[in-house]
C-alpha cells in the first residue's frame, strides 16, 4: 500500500475508570473506500466512533488524518479536518424544513449589516440538488418538513449535508439499524454513492448482510479488541456470521435448540391446551 | 402599626405582625395564617375574620387555649366567634355609605366592580351599595372580573371601559381597592366619560386623593386602617393587662372623603396616620 | 442485498403544482392559519351576539389594548417555548420593574429616566440568572424559573414594605415618559406600537435570520443543534434576558399608566402568556410555532375576555370559555401540525 490513508488509528487504547473499552486497535481507511466496522452490542463500537469523531481522546495510541498526527479537543475539531459523523437518530430536526435542516449552523446569508438575512431560497435549492445527487428524487419541496420524510431519506439528508460541507471521512453509526428492508437498501445506495465521490466511509453496523453488500474492507471488534480484519472476498458469509456470534458459542446454541425441539419431555402441552391436573 | 407597637413596648409588651404572601388563594391562606398565629400562642391576637369558613375554627381554638381575640377590619361575626370586641367598620356599611353618597350626589345608575368575586368582603360592599342605591331610586349592576384579571390593572381598565360602553346609562362606578380605583379611573377616562361618570372607592391612596382634589373622582370611603390597628392592639393589650375594655365595638368608619376634606386627608397620609 | 444495489435509483419526477395552488396550500399549512380562522370565528360570534358598540373604535380598543400588553410578554415567551424552555418568572419581573420604578420616582423622587434604565438593567439581570442557571444546571427551566419567580416575588414584596412601608406605591411620570409608555390616540394605547415593533422584529428574527433557525432547532432537537455547531446555551440565555426585558417593559407601561404599582401585580401574566402562545399554535414542547401565531393568540385571548362584557352575560363564566378555547385550540393546532408534516410525504408520492 503506497497510498496515505485518509484516516488511520495506530494501536489505540481507551480506558475509562477501571474499565478498558478499547485495547490496541489499529485501522485505516482510504479515499473512496468503505470500511465496515462489525461488532455485537457492547463490543466497543460506540467508543471507537467517539474516538474517531473527536468526542473521546485515546488513552494511548495515535490518530492520523492524511498522514498527519492529530489530537482532537472535541467533535468540532474533527469536523474541521473533514471527519463527519452521522448518528443513528439521523441528526435532523423533524419539525424544520429540508432547507433549514441542511444548513443548520452554516446558514447562507444575503445582504449586509442589519439587512443580513437567511437566504431561504438558496438553502432549499441547494438542499434539493444535493439530495438528488444522492439519488433521492421524490423529495421536491425544500420547504417541506423533514418529519414527513422516511428514515432513509433523513439519513440521506444528513449524509448530503456532511459531504456538502467538505467531509472527507463519513462515519455512519448504525444507519440501517432502525430501518425496514426497503429503507435500509436506500441507505446502502447512499453509501455507494458517497464512496463513488471519493469519500472514505466508516460504516458501523452489526448487520453482516448490509456490511458485505457495500464494504471494501472489514474489521470485527470483540470485547474492545480487533478480532479479525480482511478485504472484500477473503471470507465467506458463514465465516463472518460465525465470527460475529463468537464462533463456538453459535454452534453450542444450535445444539441446544435442536435438543429442545427433539426431546418430548420438555414439552408437555401444545399452545392453547389448558393445563388440567 | 408602628405607633401601636411603640406604645405597647413602652408598657412592657411586644407586637408581632403577620401578613399574606399574595391574595391568589385568599380564604385558604387566611385560614392557614390564623392557624399559624394560634400555634404561636399569643396573649392577645388582633385578627380580621375575612373568611369565617376557614378562620373561625382557629380563632375559637386559640380562645380555648387562653388567647384574647380582638377582631379588626372585618368582624361581622365577632360575637359568635367569641372575640372580646371589634374595631373597624362593617363592609356592608361601607357599601351602604357608597350607595347613599352616589345617590345624594345625583349619580343614580351604579356599577360595583368586584375584582375578588367569591370573597365575602367584596360581596358585602357591593350588597350594601345595592341596597341604598335601589332604596334611593337608582339602578344597580355588579361587574365580576375573572381571576385572570386579578392584580392586572390593564384588565380592570379594559373591563370598566367595555362595561361603560355597552351600558351607556351607567354613571357611577364603585371599586373595592386603591389599585382598582386607579385602573377604573383610566377606564372611565379612555371611554371619554370622566366628566359624566362618578367614581367611588374604598380606602385611601395618594392617587385617589389627588383625583378627588382635581375633580376626577367623586369620593372614597375611609375605614381608618391606622385607627383599626392602633385601637385593636391597644384594646387587646389593656384588656389583657388591666381588664378594662370599651363597652361596645369601636366603629372606625365608614367616613366619606370627598373634595371638601381630601386636602386634610392628604396631610394625614403624609405622616402615615391615614 | 447485492442485487438491489444494481437497480437504478431514478424515479419519475412528480409534476409540480401551479404556483397559485402552491401558494394557497402553503398558507393553509402555516401554523398560524388555524389560529387566524379561530380568531375570525370568535370575532364573528361576538359581532352577532353583542351591541354595535363592540366593533366601534372604542369597543375594539378595549380588547386590543390589553392584548398589546399581553402580546409584548407572549412574543418572547413564545420564542422561549419554541426553543423548548419556559419562563414562569415574567410575573414577578413585571411586578419588580413596576414597583422599582414606582419607588424610585414616587418614594425617593429620583430622576425617572435613570429609574427606567435601572429597572430594565436589573430585570435583564434576572433573565441572565435564569438563563445561566438553566444552561449550567441542565434542570428544567420550568423549575428554575418557578424558583426565581418566587424569590423575586418575595424580594419585591419584602423590599417594598421594608423600604417604603407599603406594598403599593403611587408615582407620577413626567410628560415625555408618559408619551413613550402610556399615550393614547383616539382610543388606542401606545403599547400597540410597542407590540407592532416587537412583533415585526420577532417575526423577522424567527423566519429570516440564522438566529431564528437556531432557536427552532434548539427546541426541536438540542443534540442535533449542538452537533451542528449552534451555541445552544448562549442563544437560550439571550432568550431569557429578552423575556425579562419584555416583562419589564409591560411593568413600566403599567406603572406609568396607572400612576404606581402594587407588589402583587403581574402574576396573571405567567399563565396568560403561556395560554396565549399555545392558543397561537406554538408547540408546548418546543421546535414549532410562529410569532404571528403568538400575537393572534394574545388577541384571541383578550377578545374572548373582553367580548363577554359586551354580551351582557354573567362574566363569572369567562374563565370557562377561555379554558374551552384553549382545549379546542390545542387539538386543532395539533391536527394542523400533523397535516403540515404529512404534506412533505404526500407531495412526493
Amino acid at each position: 500500500m503506497t497510498t496515505i490513508p485518509v484516516l488511520e488509528l495506530k494501536s489505540v487504547s481507551k480506558n475509562f475508570v477501571g474499565v478498558s473499552a478499547l485495547k490496541d486497535v489499529s485501522l485505516r481507511v482510504n479515499e473512496g473506500e468503505v470500511l465496515c466496522l462489525l461488532g455485537d452490542n457492547g463490543a466497543g463500537k460506540s467508543t471507537l466512533i467517539k474516538v474517531l469523531s473527536g468526542v473521546h481522546q485515546p488513552t494511548t495510541g495515535d490518530l492520523f488524518v492524511n498522514g498527519e498526527r492529530h489530537s482532537f479537543a472535541g467533535p468540532h475539531e474533527a469536523l474541521q479536518v473533514g471527519i463527519a459523523t452521522v448518528h443513528q437518530t439521523g441528526g435532523t430536526v423533524p419539525l424544520m424544513s429540508v432547507g433549514r435542516n441542511f444548513f443548520l449552523g452554516e446558514e447562507p446569508t444575503k445582504g449586509r449589516g442589519i439587512f443580513r438575512h437567511f437566504d431561504r431560497k438558496l438553502a432549499e435549492q441547494v438542499a434539493l440538488e444535493e439530495l438528488r445527487s444522492l439519488g433521492i428524487t421524490n423529495v421536491n419541496d425544500g420547504s417541506a418538513l423533514v418529519g414527513g420524510m422516511s428514515g432513509g431519506e433523513r439519513q440521506a439528508l444528513s449524509i448530503a449535508r456532511a459531504m456538502y460541507f467538505g467531509a472527507k471521512v463519513l462515519i455512519l453509526d448504525e444507519p440501517t439499524a432502525a430501518l425496514g428492508v426497503k429503507e435500509a437498501s436506500k441507505v446502502l445506495h447512499l453509501v455507494a454513492r458517497a464512496q463513488m465521490r471519493g469519500v472514505a466511509v466508516v460504516f458501523v453496523t452489526h448487520n453482516v448482510h448490509h456490511a458485505l453488500a457495500v464494504g471494501d474492507h472489514f474489521a470485527v471488534l470483540i470485547r474492545g479488541t480487533m478480532a479479525d480484519e480482511w478485504s472484500k472476498g477473503e471470507r465467506t458469509r458463514e465465516q463472518v456470521l460465525d465470527l460475529m456470534a463468537g464462533g463456538e458459542a453459535m454452534g453450542d446454541l444450535e445444539d441446544e435448540l435442536r435438543e429442545i425441539r427433539t426431546s418430548g419431555s420438555l414439552v408437555s402441552r401444545k399452545v392453547g391446551e389448558k393445563y388440567v391436573k | 402599626m408602628d405607633a401601636a407597637a411603640a406604645s405597647i413596648k413602652s408598657l412592657g409588651g411586644s407586637v408581632q405582625w403577620y401578613g399574606f404572601q399574595n391574595y391568589n388563594n385568599f380564604c385558604p391562606d387566611a385560614g392557614t395564617l390564623t392557624k399559624t398565629i394560634a400555634a404561636s400562642n399569643p396573649t392577645v391576637a388582633v385578627i380580621p375574620n375575612w373568611c369565617p369558613t376557614t378562620q373561625t375554627q382557629y380563632i375559637k381554638a386559640m380562645e380555648k387555649a387562653g388567647t384574647i381575640v380582638v377582631e379588626d377590619n372585618n368582624g361581622a361575626t365577632w360575637k359568635a366567634d367569641g372575640a372580646v370586641t371589634y374595631v373597624g367598620e362593617s363592609n356592608y356599611a361601607v357599601g351602604l355609605k357608597a350607595g347613599s353618597t352616589f345617590i345624594a350626589d345625583g349619580y343614580k345608575h351604579e356599577v360595583c366592580v368586584n375584582t375578588l368575586p367569591g370573597t365575602i368582603t367584596a360581596e358585602q360592599v357591593c350588597a350594601g351599595e345595592k341596597k341604598t342605591t335601589l332604596a334611593g331610586g337608582g339602578t344597580f349592576k355588579e361587574l365580576d372580573l375573572p381571576s385572570s384579571a386579578h392584580d392586572n390593572p390593564s384588565a380592570v381598565e379594559a373591563a370598566v371601559k367595555g362595561f361603560l360602553l355597552s351600558n351607556p346609562s351607567v354613571n357611577a362606578v364603585m371599586t373595592i381597592g386603591p389599585g382598582d380605583a386607579d385602573a377604573a379611573a383610566a377606564g372611565i377616562a379612555s371611554a371619554g366619560k370622566t366628566s359624566s361618570v362618578g367614581l367611588g372607592s374604598w380606602d385611601l391612596s395618594t392617587n385617589i386623593l389627588n383625583r378627588i382634589i382635581s375633580g376626577k373622582q367623586l369620593f372614597t370611603i375611609d375605614q381608618e386602617p391606622y385607627l383599626q390597628g392602633y385601637y385593636g392592639v391597644m384594646v387587646g393589650f389593656q384588656y389583657a393587662k388591666y381588664g378594662i375594655i370599651p363597652s361596645a365595638p369601636i366603629p372606625t368608619g365608614p367616613n366619606v372623603v370627598n373634595k371638601s376634606n381630601a386636602a386634610q386627608a392628604k396631610a394625614g397620609a403624609a405622616i402615615a396616620v391615614r | 442485498m447485492a442485487t438491489t444495489l444494481e437497480t437504478p435509483m431514478f424515479e419519475k419526477p412528480t409534476v409540480k403544482p401551479s404556483r397559485w395552488k402552491r401558494g394557497i396550500s402553503n398558507l393553509a399549512y402555516r401554523p398560524e392559519f388555524s389560529v387566524l380562522i379561530g380568531f375570525l370565528a370568535i370575532y364573528m360570534f361576538f359581532l352577532l351576539t353583542t351591541q354595535p358598540v363592540f366593533h366601534s373604535l372604542a369597543g375594539t380598543s378595549t380588547w386590543v389594548d390589553p392584548a398589546a400588553e399581553l402580546g409584548i410578554v407572549a412574543i418572547p415567551v413564545g420564542f422561549l417555548m419554541i426553543a423548548g424552555e419556559f419562563d414562569l418568572s415574567v410575573g414577578s419581573v413585571l411586578a419588580f420593574s413596576s414597583m422599582f420604578l414606582a419607588a424610585w420616582v414616587g418614594y425617593f423622587h429620583y430622576n425617572i429616566w435613570l429609574g427606567l434604565v435601572l429597572a430594565f438593567i436589573l430585570s435583564a439581570l434576572v433573565g441572565l440568572i435564569n438563563g445561566i442557571l438553566v444552561t449550567r444546571t441542565r434542570l428544567p427551566s420550568f423549575i428554575v424559573t418557578l424558583g426565581t419567580q418566587l424569590v423575586l416575588t418575595g424580594v419585591t414584596l419584602g423590599g417594598s414594605t421594608l423600604i417604603t412601608g407599603s406594598s403599593s406605591i403611587d408615582m407620577t411620570a413626567t410628560a415625555p415618559v408618559r408619551a413613550l409608555f402610556s399615550s393614547n390616540w383616539n382610543q388606542f394605547n401606545v403599547s400597540i406600537l410597542w407590540l407592532a415593533a416587537i412583533a415585526i422584529l420577532g417575526h423577522h428574527i424567527l423566519t429570516n435570520t440564522r438566529m431564528g433557525n437556531w432557536i427552532t432547532a434548539i427546541g426541536g432537537d438540542i443534540e442535533t443543534a449542538n452537533r451542528a455547531g449552534v451555541l445552544t446555551s448562549r442563544v437560550r440565555i439571550g432568550l431569557f434576558v429578552t423575556t425579562s426585558l419584555a416583562a419589564a417593559l409591560v411593568g413600566v407601561i403599567q406603572a406609568v399608566e396607572y400612576n404606581g404599582s402594587a407588589a402583587s401585580n403581574g402574576q396573571v401574566y405567567v399563565f396568560n402568556a403561556i395560554i396565549a402562545v399555545v392558543i397561537g399554535g406554538i408547540l408546548l414542547t418546543g421546535g414549532f410555532g410562529t410569532i404571528i401565531g403568538a400575537v393572534l393568540g394574545a388577541m384571541t385571548y383578550q377578545l374572548v375576555t373582553q367580548g363577554i362584557y359586551f354580551t351582557g352575560w354573567d362574566t363569572d363564566w369567562s374563565n370557562a370559555l377561555i379554558g374551552g378555547l384553549l382545549l379546542v385550540a390545542v387539538v386543532s393546532n395539533n391536527w394542523f401540525r400533523k397535516a403540515a408534516v404529512a404534506r412533505g410525504v404526500k407531495k412526493g408520492s
